[in-house]
């Protein structure tokens, strides 16, 4: 589990050591000697093309799968009423035969809180993405871009020291994504949240994060790192971008051809 | 192109309403039509003399024998004995065959353990079991109710595995990263309403199929619908027989509808 290891060091939310990783069943590692830290509050974006291992490192910081060599850890004080991280998949996974209020809820059965707290945490949850009308609503009544909102709630719900986030808008049409984006850069402001976000795509990366890590190669490690410093507003259509992107693009296009 | 494809379409539409407006006499007038003429033609074969009404009793004299044995008493113990057979065996059954069909879902070791027995156990009918019920239990309520629970049994076990198996691996990644850890934890929340679906339809074949069990754990002699139907046969009185089989194919019925209902509440999240 993540947060057995290590502490972090103060500031960092979490930390990455040496870390190997393998895919199940395979015998050669997909990520072998990655050092990574992030800070706490920091927004870091982990770029990659399919099958690079971006996935199973989120996996590995989530606890879900556990290292074949060095170590995670996630700065998160014990407590009762939260858990360290949370995830947000790439597909919204709600549990089908529970209303919106009820997958936010989901999280919060397993904590040890009193029920009118859960309910607060809940209703909270829900205004902060914007759902609070749709609490009643079942998943199949929902848009995937409502969905997808359900399971940010329920991520947040649990007050999780780290955010982690899988691809999150990966199965959105281009409008629906763009909308998600901005939502997520306001929620992010308004919580202050520490995020790791996975993405295969450059442009989400670069107009979300703090800090976009691109992993390549196999085993995989990190390619190229740039911390961004252009306003989260108006990031869009900044000239930078573009640059940026190339940049990118560039390495991840050298090390495809590899 | 558009000028093939639209007949093509308005005739596909066509069809649709054939089949969806049964005609002038609606959705209750054919049913009641096709039952009128069934009726009518049972009524005839006695009647013109094809069979004699001891092999084939006529449904004109079936509410008087009915109420006959209302009256007498047999109808009310029949169905009170076989319904508590019914129900105590299915409700094991069922139970049995769900918490093992799960149990082998979830744990590899407990499947393997036990795919051979089950294959050598499966088919097995459940009325191959009576000689051995009767050694067991005795000519009594219990052995047919072991009857009626190894009718039930597999049909739940199996539906339940399939189910279970059937739950997407990616909703155990999700209970997972909130902290269910182990299939213990997830069994509640996730994994049985995630396989209702499945489940619920070998309850269903299982309610259908202890009925069966039912009527043949009772033609040994054990007091039930069955048994009544052994003793009037036996004195060529085939309208009591016929009467119990309408009364199984309404008690059925009966049961049937409640369920569905219960299923449907159920499984009212379903689209």
């Amino acid at each position: 589990m993540s947060t057995t290891g290590p502490q972090a060091q103060p500031g960092a939310a979490v930390r990455i050591e040496r870390l190997a990783l393998r895919f199940p069943g395979a015998s050669a590692p997909v990520l072998a000697g990655l050092d990574l830290e992030v800070a706490r509050g920091e927004f870091v974006a982990i770029l990659g093309a399919s099958g690079v291992g971006k996935s199973t490192l989120l996996r590995a910081v989530a606890g879900l799968i556990a290292p074949s060599a060095g170590r995670v850890a996630v700065a998160a004080t014990p407590a009762a009423d939260r858990l360290p991280v949370a995830m947000v998949f790439q597909d919204a996974r709600l549990l089908a035969w529970r209303d919106a209020a009820a997958n936010v809820r989901f999280g919060l059965e397993r904590l040890q809180m009193p029920a009118a707290q859960a309910g607060q945490r809940v209703d909270e949850s829900l205004a902060l993405v914007g759902l609070g009308e749709l609490a009643t609503r079942l998943p199949r009544q929902l848009s995937g871009g409502q969905r997808q909102r359900v399971a940010i709630a329920r991520a947040l719900a649990v007050r999780p020291e780290v955010l982690l986030m899988d691809e999150p808008f990966g199965a959105l049409d281009a409008l629906t994504r763009e909308a998600m984006q901005g939502e997520l850069t306001r929620i992010r402001q308004q919580t202050g949240k520490t995020i790791l976000f996975v993405t295969h795509d450059i442009e989400e990366a670069l107009v979300l994060a703090d800090r976009v890590v691109l992993l390549a190669g196999q085993p995989a490690g990190i390619a190229l790192e740039r911390r961004l410093t252009l306003p989260l507003a108006h990031r869009r259509e900044h000239p930078d971008l573009l640059a940026l992107a190339a940049e990118f693009r560039a390495v991840l296009g050298t090390r495809e051809a590899a | 192109m558009t000028e093939v494809a639209l007949p093509a379409a308005a005739g596909r539409a066509e069809r649709a309403d054939r089949v969806s407006h049964p005609g002038r006499l609606g959705r209750w007038g054919w049913p009641v039509l096709g039952l009128a003429v069934f009726l009518a033609l049972w009524e005839a074969v006695p009647a013109l003399g094809l069979l004699p009404a001891t092999l084939l009793p006529p449904p004109s004299i079936l509410p008087a024998t009915w109420w006959q044995e209302v009256v007498s008493g047999h109808w009310l113990a029949a169905v009170q004995a076989s319904l508590t057979h019914y129900l105590i065996g299915l409700a094991i059954g069922t139970t049995g065959g769900v918490a093992l069909g799960v149990a082998m879902a979830l744990s590899p070791r407990l499947d393997a353990s036990l795919s051979w027995v089950v294959r050598i156990l499966r088919p097995v009918p459940g009325l191959a079991w009576i000689p051995f019920a009767i050694l067991w239990f005795g000519v009594n309520p219990a052995s047919a109710v072991f009857i009626i629970v190894i009718g039930v049994f597999w049909i739940n076990l199996f539906a339940a595995y399939a189910a279970v198996r059937a739950v997407e691996p990616e909703l155990f990644e999700l209970a997972d990263a909130f902290g269910y850890r182990g299939h213990a934890a997830k069994l509640a929340p996730v994994i049985l309403p995630a396989a209702a679906p499945g489940i619920l339809a070998g309850v269903r074949t299982g309610l259908g199929q202890a009925w069966m069990a039912v009527v043949a754990a009772e033609l040994f002699g054990v007091e039930g619908l069955g048994q009544r139907m052994m003793q009037a046969s036996s004195l060529l009185a085939t309208e009591i027989v016929v009467v119990m089989m309408l009364t199984i194919a309404a008690l059925y019925g009966i049961v049937d509808m409640l369920f569905v209902a219960l299923r449907d509440r159920l499984l009212r999240w379903q689209a």
